[in-house]
């Protein structure tokens, strides 16, 4: 194409650097609905990528079969041997429980968790977008399985994160190791009030960095970290993980933790939703 | 009409790859970006109004997407694509090596951008860290899949070409 000296081509820079800044300042904000617009894009291509990450999971399958063959004759009598052992094992943990609920019933025993009303959901891309910077993955639930903002997401017993958005069928996650995560926690043993910060620095080696110890705060490795009652979006009570190293600024005025989450973030598959938002965040 | 039929079909191509098979091979975390290889690309061979506009379509779906604030990829991408549109005419488009290196080049400045915005303003000084960990590794995997991916792009210019001359020759 030859240089143009049509005067539209000399504002066109300035028109759409314009339209793209106004577009920032109107967006940036954090979004309770998803616009129209969204919408319609989404339902068009979050069906065609889960059509591509099928179709990938399926060719990996058929490799992953081919090169293993060999394998499952002596992984399958490893297998019906350690079914047998676990069988024994189960029952014997089944009377355990028996007995357990019997002195749980006589104690009235204080629960370590409080219950809350959860979904299951599948975690259907990691890290789709902003794909080197930050922690934020898609779930298979929206808005038609009563999903909201802000609800929380767990995986087993420990804290993944929270729901930023929500579509009809899907929703994004952010994690409690992105880089802009944030979380009032306390230490539960001591009762002390902290706060546990994700970073990249520490989120490469799947850890978190606990921040604003208490200088008197008597903390040991090993101590367990939960969510407090000061949360933005938290419920209290949730685990997050256990502190695997105390470390000193260099002015040694500021103590901080290096913590190690109780969810491997690495292979997370299947998530639980708490279904109610605990508070709304301003 | 055909040439813009296909650019939008690469287009949408382009943001689906990006989201599932490029995640596949990422390499230590780092996956290339395909979207700053498709604009640059295109507005070296197609001119700086087409390529602004490719990079504002391939921006705002990108924003629309994955992040909160829309507009702010799509700043990038457009001035990728005007600014090295503006470079159309003073090189051999068959020659792979500076169009490699201007794609290398933008993603580089690319990196640095999203950093200063959203790292540096919340108070992250480790550049050395972000730039050795992020920014380079993903500059040499982006260049590397603009090798294989310019050729691909520069035998889409030269048939559309082709079709343009049929349509002129019809009318």
């Amino acid at each position: 194409m030859k240089k143009q000296s049509n005067p539209l081509t000399k504002y066109l820079l300035l028109g759409l650097t314009v339209m793209c800044l106004l577009l920032i300042f109107f967006t940036n904000r954090s979004k309770q609905n998803v616009s129209l617009a969204e919408k319609g894009i989404s339902s068009i291509i979050i069906p065609m990528q889960k059509g591509v990450n099928a179709l990938s999971d399926w060719i990996k399958e058929q490799i992953h079969f081919v090169t293993h063959i060999r394998q499952l004759d002596t992984m399958n009598e490893a297998l019906e041997e350690e079914v047998a052992k676990l069988r024994y094992e189960n029952k014997m943990l089944q009377q355990d429980k028996i007995e357990l609920d019997r002195l749980r019933g006589l104690y009235q025993l204080d629960k370590k968790y409080p219950e809350y009303p959860k979904i299951g959901a599948q975690v259907m891309g990691e890290d789709p977008g902003n794909w080197n910077w930050y922690r934020i993955f898609l779930i298979d639930k929206g808005t038609k399985d009563g999903l909201m903002d802000n609800m929380i997401v767990m995986a087993g017993n420990g804290l993944v994160g929270y729901i930023i958005e929500v579509g009809p069928n899907y929703s994004k996650v952010k994690s409690i190791i992105d880089d802009t995560s944030n979380v009032s926690a306390k230490i539960l043993r001591t009762s002390d009030l902290c706060n546990v910060n994700g970073g990249n620095l520490y989120t490469e080696k799947g850890l978190l960095k606990v921040d604003y110890i208490d200088n008197d705060a008597n903390i040991v490795v090993g101590d367990e970290v939960v969510t407090s009652h000061l949360g933005d979006i938290y419920p209290p009570g949730i685990m997050i993980g256990t502190i695997k190293e105390i470390k000193e600024d260099n002015s040694k005025l500021v103590k901080y933790a290096i913590l190690e989450p109780v969810v491997d973030f690495k292979h997370l598959e299947q998530v639980l939703v708490i279904n109610q938002v605990w508070k709304e965040k301003q | 009409m055909k040439k813009y039929s296909v650019m939008v079909c690469i287009v949408i191509i382009n943001i689906i790859l990006q989201a599932t098979i490029i995640k596949e091979i990422s390499i230590g975390g780092i996956s290339p970006d395909l979207l700053i290889i498709t604009t640059v690309s295109f507005s070296l061979l197609f001119g700086r109004v087409k390529g602004s506009f490719l990079g504002l379509a391939v921006g705002l779906l990108r924003d629309i997407f994955y992040l909160n604030i829309i507009g702010f990829y799509a700043l990038i991408y457009v001035y990728c694509g005007y600014l090295t549109g503006s470079l159309d005419n003073n090189f051999h488009k068959d020659s792979l090596v500076i169009p490699t290196i201007i794609i290398a080049i933008c993603d580089l400045a690319k990196g640095l951008f999203v950093y200063i915005i959203t790292y540096l303003l919340r108070g992250r000084t480790d550049i050395g860290y972000y730039f050795i960990r992020i920014i380079i590794p993903e500059v040499v995997y982006t260049t590397l899949l603009a090798v294989i991916l310019y050729r691909f792009y520069y035998y889409l210019h030269n048939k559309m070409k082709i079709w343009s001359r049929k349509e002129a020759s019809k009318i």
